[in-house]
């Protein structure tokens, strides 16, 4: 646990000592901002279930920049070997670089909550429902873990973050595409591709509805994911 | 490379026929997919690809060995099978959350939980239930079901909460052939959109219940002193229903319903508008079967008889068969353990019926009926007189009621009115007969209708219905009564005195239905209505005001991502300082002067936003202070950083950047002011015409085109910006300014109200407004598109064409409107007055006010004279307008008129008959010297459909004699060429008529047409039109006003057929017609100069430009403006352009279609496998 947790540490000081995540942040603020204002503006409603919809595919764009140098990075400037030599588990590094980078998402998600405190001054007390925001908040979470975990294995395959960047966006579109491309359709394999869209998943967190079908999807492709980035560091002892 | 063995040229090959061959096996499966079956090209393709593969595999058998049995590959098949165990673990725990999972509803109002009740019934369901929801969410048709998402959430918390229960989507929108195949399978004949459709068993035991949009809508209506219009007046009840019908289809006992015949009641079988059908329809719905009853035949009722209905008998009910009634009702043949029940619903006696003869056995169960009576009660409607609007009061049949007495049988009712016809009274007995039962009346009449017992008046022919306190029932007149027993099972009895209201006619207005099916379900004691409560919708509007948008703008925006900028600031400064060695205090200055820089840029953004100038000032201010103080106290390090050689460098490069920036600005400005366009379109849809290309270059005034564009995206916004875009590129004086209709653009809207003077309504959106110098004109988004109506079949029974796509007219009107506003042509309408002509300026219902203000919008002038007063018509004239004189024109004013004809100024005249202005208007004599004819002691009637209510009380359409003209041919002229599918209303209209020429209107209908070759007459001066007829079958009734005060086809006198009631006149300029010579050609005509002089058109009605005429139909609105512009001779008129068609090419394609899963697998699998090939193929030769 103390190794993990100083791993972590030298992760997230690494992240947050960077200018580039503030950059970055500030680039996602600009763009959530001018949706939440845009909706605020056309459609005067006290909810933020469209907004949250915008974010979480918002989300899907700058994830992949989240995740793609947190191992590829590593390989290329060699410390990578470094650090499999050092007394820590595959199983720490992993997870110490998945947390940084879900800790990155999370601090990268905290300043819209600020979007809440907005509509309730705009729209007054009573109004707005709080229940779906915490829900929606927690999709997001979850949503993230899986987001980064799979960012996470496309950068433990390759030295190349560009190339990290591509893959992880190209399979998150996928995923994205999939679920509207088996809406209203019947059969089990359709049934199947409709499942593995995510933002099927996030749907019923936004509207505020906290599902265990949802909660185990987020969960479950999460630890698949950090299963496969453990795997594909650990071949690179035998490769 | 010494000791590796190369492969050989057949190995290799081989192994790429390997990878062919298994490329061939894919492509064989997807062949068979597409056609789905198996014919020749799958099987050879699969066969030869599987050959393929195993003899070269076969071939390269030690090669595959030494792949497969290599110790990575074996690694990597470790991995591989982890991987997949890993991946099973994960579907199978998904798999298992599927199948047993817990939702948490986190809103506030538990929007997504359901009801104790509801949970209950799911976890006691024992039976397969299939919920078949039909969503859809295409924009258009959501709009009337705004719940879908609520809907599709609530029936997936049913399916969770219960295993027996299966939801499935069915979306007829995009696969209509399943949807008609499951609807035929369960025996459903048509569904109405965001329907759901529940149903359990197969084939005999199949039982559905059809759950429609509106039964999952809970309106409410604001009440009286309330909060107004804006009150929240739509909820979701979804629940109730989906629950209601759950339990229905549950329902193992289905009720009997048996309907009495044999004494003229209405059938159930019946379609027609008296029949019962749609009642019986909705009752099988509910699980109620029905049955007709011949109690004749059989003597004694069912012992499955649940509710015994009678509805509306026209003769009485024996006394043998009211008997076996009441046994029925006593329960003494009550065998099936269900209570009796009885619904009644009558008719009022009349010379076609007879009492029914159940009165004396309702009274036994204190029910009064008063079948000899009528309830009569007040109407008002508007109706248009030579007065003008008047609200008439007229005595009838008909009730409404609005207010629903509560009672089990009116639940669900408030809000939606019931409505009757020919009611009977029915109300409690003053003095109870039999204490037992509880009599309850739950429908009366209104404060106005009294029951009317003096029938016989009432259906003479001279029927004077007259309140009578002393003899008729007072208002409000009791009618429908439901009796309850003391004892469990006792009867139920529903009394009703109209039989109408649940008609096929009648049954499905608004509440009709409603109450129908609650009085059944209460008399059978099945209330399947839960009365779960509604849900509100999510959204809770709120207004945002200038301010607070300000205020949101500013925070999430610009405010939260400064707040970020400063915090990275921040820390970036904390850092530097814990790990410099410099001074912390110059430290925190340099920090305190990129601060500054900050807020100097935010104070810009606020200044250039317009918010309020301490706004901008505060942080400006801050910002100069800490921008000075730190760069002076940091002076040195300013110098060394500028000196430094990377902030060298880093300048260079911002310099750079910038003049990249600059010059892609300046070439991007310059190609937008100098540019080509090149139209590859098929219909050349974003082209402009040569004449329009031609007009545009001779514009030499500048004119502002401003284009206010809805907030949302509208078809036609690509045409007209297409179209805009190149009239500028054509006329660089035309500039275009796009304005979204949006809060943020108000001050620039307003100011365009202003200038237009008239109120801009959202349907005229996208709209164009042209402005040149003072000149201003209006194009809505309406007159840019042109719909026709279908043509009507051929022949009777043949298929009616498709409707044609929309035009699309923005070229025409656009150039039109710039011609308009760039003319300096003015032209000027006058309105005669001092004869007490309609007035227009003022808005009262008969006078012109609108018809004034519709030509002002037009872009033309409205004056007045007055014709007594002046000696000449002001040269300026263009048109003269006479509305309708209530005093006959003096010679000297109609001399003045012909003067002003004779200059060639332009007239519209409007008569009134003779019979309802009282005078002669006088212009007879001046209109008949340019071949008019106006015959003003004519009334034209037409025969005009209308729904009429026989004694009986059904409702029937027929034609009857009108003085309402409604058109909607037109004779072919200048004026009406647009007006094909658009109907004119005329009221109290005279014949006006024009002389017939020998050369036109006698070989071509009743509008007029050209003679053949060889049989013109003598030229006229004038070209006459016709351009309103009345229809056919009317008459032009020449004796009203003449002793003879009804409206009736006098032989003698009338004249049959149809007669024209607005004619136009206009200067002949054809040419004569050529001599006619035998054989050869005609010579050559000279051209004929143009003419110019009056053009005059007369309407035979002044009510149709009246202000109520005007306001209600678009017709008259439309043909008054084409006529002004017909007499202005506008000049812009002249130009008519072929519009153009938008590109719609729709497809129709079989989702189950061959060509459509090719097109499916090829581009998902196809292409990128052909992709994938080159890839596998240097594989494999890098392999060698």
């Amino acid at each position: 646990m103390g190794n993990l947790w100083a791993l972590y540490r030298r992760e997230t000081n690494s992240v947050f000592l960077s200018p580039v995540v503030y950059l970055f942040t500030t680039v996602f603020l600009v763009v959530t901002g001018f949706f939440f204002y845009i909706y605020i503006r056309d459609a005067q409603q006290a909810s933020l279930r469209w907004v949250f919809s915008n974010i979480s595919i918002i989300l899907l764009f700058f994830a992949p920049a989240i995740t793609m140098r947190l191992l590829s990075e590593e390989a290329k400037t060699g410390t990578l070997e470094t650090l499999m030599t050092a007394p820590v588990t595959d199983i720490q590094v992993v997870l110490a670089k998945f947390f940084a980078g879900l800790t990155f998402y999370m601090v990268m998600l905290l300043p819209t909550l600020s979007y809440v405190a907005l509509l309730r001054m705009v729209a007054g007390s009573g109004v707005v429902d709080y229940g779906p925001v915490l829900s929606a908040y927690l999709g997001f979470i979850l949503m993230g873990a899986m987001f980064v975990s799979l960012g996470l294995f496309f950068s433990s395959l390759t030295r190349n973050q560009i190339v990290a960047f591509a893959v992880t966006l190209a399979t998150l579109l996928l995923l994205w595409v999939v679920g509207m491309f088996a809406r209203g359709k019947t059969g089990v394999i359709h049934q199947i591709i409709g499942f593995l869209g995510m933002f099927e998943h996030i749907d019923a967190f936004v509207k505020g509805l906290i599902d265990t079908r949802d909660v185990v999807y987020y969960l479950s492709t999460t630890f698949f994911f950090l299963f496969l980035t453990v795997r594909s560091v650990e071949s690179r002892k035998w490769r | 490379m010494p000791g590796v063995n190369r492969a050989t040229p057949l190995q290799v090959t081989t192994r790429i026929l390997i990878l062919i061959g298994l490329i061939a096996l894919v492509v064989g499966g997807i062949l068979y997919e597409i056609h789905n079956e198996w014919n020749a090209a799958v099987l050879s393709t699969l066969i030869s690809g599987g050959v393929v593969t195993l003899l070269c595999i076969g071939v390269n058998g030690a090669w595959l060995a030494g792949i497969i049995f290599r110790k990575r590959t074996l690694l990597d098949l470790n991995m591989m099978v982890m991987v997949i165990l890993a991946g099973a673990i994960v579907g199978g725990v998904n798999w298992y959350a599927q199948r047993h999972y817990k939702r948490f509803d986190a809103t506030e109002a538990s929007r997504y939980s359901l009801s104790s009740q509801t949970l209950n019934l799911l976890e006691s369901l024992e039976k397969e239930v299939t919920a078949y929801a039909f969503f859809t969410k295409n924009a258009a048709l959501y709009q009337d079901f705004p719940f879908v998402q609520l809907a599709s959430d609530m029936l997936e918390e049913y399916q969770g909460n219960s295993t027996k229960l299966k939801v499935k989507l069915v979306d007829h929108m995009k696969d209509p052939k399943s949807t008609r195949k499951l609807l035929k399978g369960l025996n459903i004949d048509s569904i109405q959109l965001n329907s759901v459709i529940f149903t359990s068993g197969e084939g005999d035991d199949l039982k559905t219940k059809v759950v429609n949009s509106y039964d999952m809508v809970f309106s409410s209506y604001s009440p009286p002193g309330g909060q107004g219009d804006d009150y929240n007046p739509k909820k979701f009840k979804g629940e109730d229903a989906f629950t209601s019908a759950i339990q229905t289809i549950l329902d193992d006992s289905p009720s009997k319903v048996y309907f009495l015949r044999g004494h003229g009641e209405r059938r159930t079988g019946e379609y027609r508008p008296s029949g019962f059908s749609e009642l019986q329809g909705e009752l099988k719905n509910a699980n109620l079967e029905t049955e007709d009853l011949d109690l004749f035949d059989k003597g004694v009722i069912p012992n499955d008889c649940s509710l015994l209905v009678i509805a509306g008998p026209g003769a009485g009910i024996p006394e043998q068969e009211i008997r076996a009634i009441r046994s029925y009702l006593q329960n003494k043949n009550l065998k099936a353990g269900q209570p009796p029940a009885l619904l009644v619903m009558l008719e009022p006696t009349s010379p076609q019926s007879r009492p029914s003869g159940l009165r004396k056995l309702l009274a036994e169960y204190n029910v009064d009926v008063i079948e000899a009576t009528r309830l009569i009660d007040i109407t008002k409607s508007l109706q248009l007189t030579s007065q003008g609007l008047q609200v008439k009061e007229r005595l009838g049949f008909r009730v409404a009621v609005e207010e629903h007495i509560k009672h089990p049988v009116t639940t669900d009712l408030s809000g939606f009115p019931t409505h009757f016809t020919s009611i009977a009274c029915v109300r409690p007995l003053e003095q109870e007969k039999n204490p037992e039962f509880d009599a309850k009346v739950f429908l009366k009449g209104t404060e106005s209708g009294w029951g009317e017992m003096n029938l016989r008046s009432l259906y003479s022919r001279r029927s004077t219905a007259k309140y009578d306190e002393e003899t008729d029932i007072k208002p409000p007149v009791p009618f429908g009564v439901a009796v309850e027993s003391k004892n469990e099972k006792g009867p139920r009895i529903v009394v009703i005195g109209d039989v109408d209201f649940a008609t096929n006619q009648l049954v499905q207005e608004r509440g009709n239905l409603g109450l129908a099916i609650n009085s059944v379900l209460w008399s059978v004691r099945k209330n399947n209505r839960l009365g779960l409560p509604p849900v509100d919708p999510e959204k809770t509007r709120f207004q945002l005001t200038r301010k607070t948008e300000k205020l949101v703008e500013f925070a999430s925006i610009y405010g939260l991502p400064g707040a970020w900028i400063l915090f990275a600031l921040g820390i970036w400064t904390v850092r530097t300082i814990t790990t410099s060695t410099t001074d912390r205090f110059l430290l925190t200055l340099r920090f305190g002067l990129l601060v500054g820089i900050l807020l100097l840029i935010i104070a810009g953004i606020f200044y250039s936003r317009g918010f309020k100038t301490s706004y901008s000032a505060v942080p400006g201010v801050i910002g100069l202070v800490l921008v000075v103080f730190g760069f002076v106290k940091n002076l040195e390090w300013v110098k060394e950083t500028v000196k430094n050689r990377k902030t060298l460098y880093g300048a260079n490069f911002a310099v750079a950047i910038a003049l990249s920036v600059v010059i892609t600005v300046i070439v991007n400005y310059l190609s937008t002011r100098h540019y080509s366009r090149w139209d590859r379109t098929e219909n050349q849809f974003y082209a402009l015409s040569e004449t329009t290309i031609d007009e545009l270059k001779k514009i030499d005034k500048k004119v502002e085109a401003t284009l206010l564009l809805p907030a949302r995206p509208h078809p036609l916004i690509e045409h007209i910006d297409a179209i805009l875009g190149e009239f500028h590129r054509y006329s660089r004086r035309i500039g275009i300014t796009r304005i979204v209709a949006s809060r943020e653009n108000e001050e620039e809207i307003n100011l365009l109200k202003e200038q237009l003077n008239t109120p801009l309504s959202i349907a005229d959106l996208p709209s164009n407004i042209f402005i040149s110098g003072e000149n201003i004109k209006h194009v809505t988004a309406n007159e840019v598109v042109k719909i026709e109506r279908p043509q009507q079949p051929m022949f009777p029974g043949m298929p009616p064409p498709r409707q044609s796509p929309p035009k699309l007219l923005g070229e025409e009107v656009f150039l039109n409107a710039v011609i308009s506003v760039t003319s300096d042509q003015r032209i000027n309408v006058y309105f005669a007055r001092g004869n007490d002509e309609r007035d227009p300026d003022s808005y009262e219902e008969e006078q012109f006010g609108e018809f004034a203000k519709l030509i002002k919008r037009a872009n033309y002038s409205v004056k007045t004279i007055d014709l007594n007063k002046k000696d000449t018509i002001p040269s300026d004239c263009n048109i003269l307008v006479l509305a309708a004189p209530k005093q006959s024109y003096s010679p000297q004013a109609i001399n003045i008129v012909r003067e002003h004809l004779n200059n060639e100024g332009s007239l519209l005249v409007f008569v009134e008959p003779l019979a309802i202005s009282g005078i002669d208007s006088g212009l007879s004599s001046l209109l008949s010297e340019y071949d008019i004819l106006i015959e003003e002691d004519t009334l034209v009637i037409d025969m005009q459909p209308q729904v009429m209510m026989t004694p009986q009380g059904s409702l029937r359409s027929v034609k009857r004699p009108s003085t309402q003209v409604k058109v909607d041919q037109y004779g072919f002229h200048n004026t009406t060429r647009d007006m094909e599918g658009t109907a004119v209303v005329f009221s109290l209209a005279c014949k006006v008529n024009v002389k017939e020429d020998p050369n036109q209107n006698q070989f071509g209908g009743q509008f007029g047409g050209r003679p053949p070759q060889g049989q013109q007459g003598p030229r006229s001066p004038w070209t006459t039109s016709k351009l309103v007829n009345s229809s056919d079958d009317g008459w032009t009734d020449r004796n009203v006003g003449k002793g003879d005060s009804s409206v009736k086809f006098d032989d003698g006198t009338d004249t049959k057929g149809s007669a024209p009631i607005a004619v136009a006149v206009a200067p002949n300029n054809a040419p004569p017609p050529p001599p006619q010579g035998f054989g050869g050609r005609a010579p050559p005509q000279p051209p004929t100069p143009e003419r110019d002089g009056p053009n005059i058109v007369v309407f035979g009605d002044a009510d149709m430009a009246s202000n109520y005429l005007v306001r209600q139909s678009p017709g008259n609105e439309k043909l008054l403006m084409n006529v002004v512009r017909w007499l202005g001779k506008e000049k812009s008129r002249d130009f008519q352009i072929e519009p153009k068609q938008p590109d719609i090419r729709p497809m129709r394609v079989d989702p189950e279609s061959s060509s459509l899963k090719g097109a499916y697998y090829i581009s998902i699998f196809g292409l990128p496998i052909l992709f994938l090939l080159p890839a596998l193929l240097i594989w494999i030769v890098r392999r060698r």
